[in-house]
């Protein structure tokens, strides 16, 4: 196998949730903490070499304060900025765009292959993201999942994946790696994990089975762990990753 | 001012906000008049190679990129803006690009994920004024599924992704980019500032 040469990113997310401002959403979800002012909080990020800046709104039509939000932000930033969640239709995405998205996250319609062929047709399947969130449970065949994920990936058009487990957010048992190891050999695009990243060494765990990033939400958007110190924590584990700018 | 070409669902936006950033005044544009009168114009491009390029011999931009070469203006291409301006794409075969640059994209074969997405080392490859004030490597933000194969005398920097490949080509005043400068905080908004102050006469 050729030596992957990319190095794993660390990503924020940030939920946009009941129309407020972009907010963390801890526990399962179930908990929202709004953060400050988000685009001052994304500066202070990108100045400490946060790798990409995910927005998404998982539950409904993206009013247009969240279209606000990301001109502001693609204003502002020279960092990748990836949008999105409940996408349904081409039109949203060639706003999303138009303002300034440069990769497009579709979630709970991601199954929604001529949806999502629409998008990757047109912004090419590098700029189309899968986002899979999923809860854990006894006797889940794991390995079936990977494969029903896989082939929305391939028949979908999609050029990279994210992989939340639900279950594993806000917790502090660390991420759940199970169906990142399952799904690794079944596709070529990047695959990326949120949820539950609460100590450097889960970070290391992740990209070491393979995972291209890691996304979190509450451990850098605290601000006391700033994406730079997460990055010297890492070099110093032997982890390839980028340490300057 | 910097005439940053509207092609069809790209980064023109991003780029001109890079530009903005920089204090440099760029627009999106599909208007000859605007990119001929130029001081610097900047191709940019997101998306498959041969729906972008019917999409500008559609508004006549093709011939015009053509002529523009003849008039010494510094010309840049990002991503997909970097691969129009070579022979041809193994993504469009039948399709020509503008031909500026003696090479023709490939897709990756041996890349160990494809699409090429994320950050990757960039390493520069000889003097170039693109470099002033930057390390000899460094990294960026990459997003794509073919590549330009290396050029002896053209690739000024080289990434590695299962194939060692030209991430930075220069020819004259024309400059290609594989990877987003937009995208790529600190280190791509100096390449951006260089390329607008130097490209012209050099260092």
């Amino acid at each position: 196998m050729v030596f992957n040469r990319l190095i794993p990113r660390i990503v924020v997310e940030w939920d946009q949730s009941r129309n407020t401002f972009v907010s963390i959403l801890t526990r399962g979800f179930q908990h929202a903490r709004k953060i400050g002012d988000p685009l001052s909080q994304i500066r202070i990020l990108q100045s400490n070499l946060v790798d990409e800046i995910v927005l998404v709104n998982r539950t409904q039509f993206f009013s247009s304060n969240f279209y606000d939000l990301v001109d502001a932000v693609a204003k502002e930033i020279s960092t990748p900025l990836s949008v999105g969640g409940a996408i349904d239709s081409l039109e949203q995405c060639k706003n999303l765009v138009s303002v300034g998205a440069d990769k497009l996250i579709i979630g709970r319609n991601g199954n929604n292959n001529s949806l999502s062929k629409s998008i990757s047709d047109m912004f090419g399947s590098q700029s189309t993201v899968f986002s899979f969130d999923y809860y854990t449970a006894p006797d889940q065949d794991m390995e079936e999942i990977a494969t029903s994920v896989g082939n929305v990936v391939k028949k979908g058009g999609y050029g990279e994946v994210i992989l939340n487990c639900i279950s594993a957010d806000g917790g502090k048992d660390g991420p759940h790696l199970e169906l990142l190891s399952h799904l690794y050999d079944k596709i070529k695009v990047p695959i990326l994990v949120g949820c539950g990243f609460s100590k450097i060494s889960y970070f290391a765990e992740a990209y070491r089975q393979g995972a291209r990033g890691v996304l979190t939400s509450t451990y850098l958007s605290n601000l006391d762990q700033s994406p730079k110190q997460v990055r010297s924590h890492l070099h110093a584990l032997g982890v390839h990753i980028r340490v300057r700018n | 001012l910097i005439a940053v070409v509207g092609t069809p669902s790209s980064n023109s936006k991003a780029i001109v906000n890079a530009f903005n950033q920089l204090g440099h005044l760029a627009v999106v544009t599909t208007e000859k008049e605007r990119i001929l009168n130029a001081s610097h114009i900047v191709l940019p491009g997101v998306g498959a190679f041969g729906p972008t390029v019917s999409a500008l011999d559609g508004l006549g931009i093709m011939d015009l990129m053509r002529n523009v070469i003849d008039l010494k203006v510094p010309l840049l291409g990002v991503c997909l803006g970097l691969q129009l301006l070579t022979k041809g794409s193994d993504e469009s075969p039948g399709t020509d690009g503008l031909q500026i640059f003696d090479s023709y994209c490939l897709k990756f074969q041996k890349a160990p994920s494809i699409p090429h997405v994320g950050w990757n080392t960039v390493v520069v490859n000889g003097n170039h004024w693109l470099f002033k004030d930057i390390n000899t490597d460094f990294a960026a933000y990459f997003s794509h599924s073919y590549y330009l194969p290396q050029s002896a005398e053209y690739s000024i920097a080289l990434t590695t992704h299962g194939e060692t490949y030209t991430s930075i080509y220069a020819k004259d005043h024309v400059t290609g980019i594989q990877f987003h400068p937009e995208k790529s905080q600190r280190i791509g908004l100096k390449l951006l500032d260089n390329f607008y102050r130097f490209a012209q006469h050099g260092l």
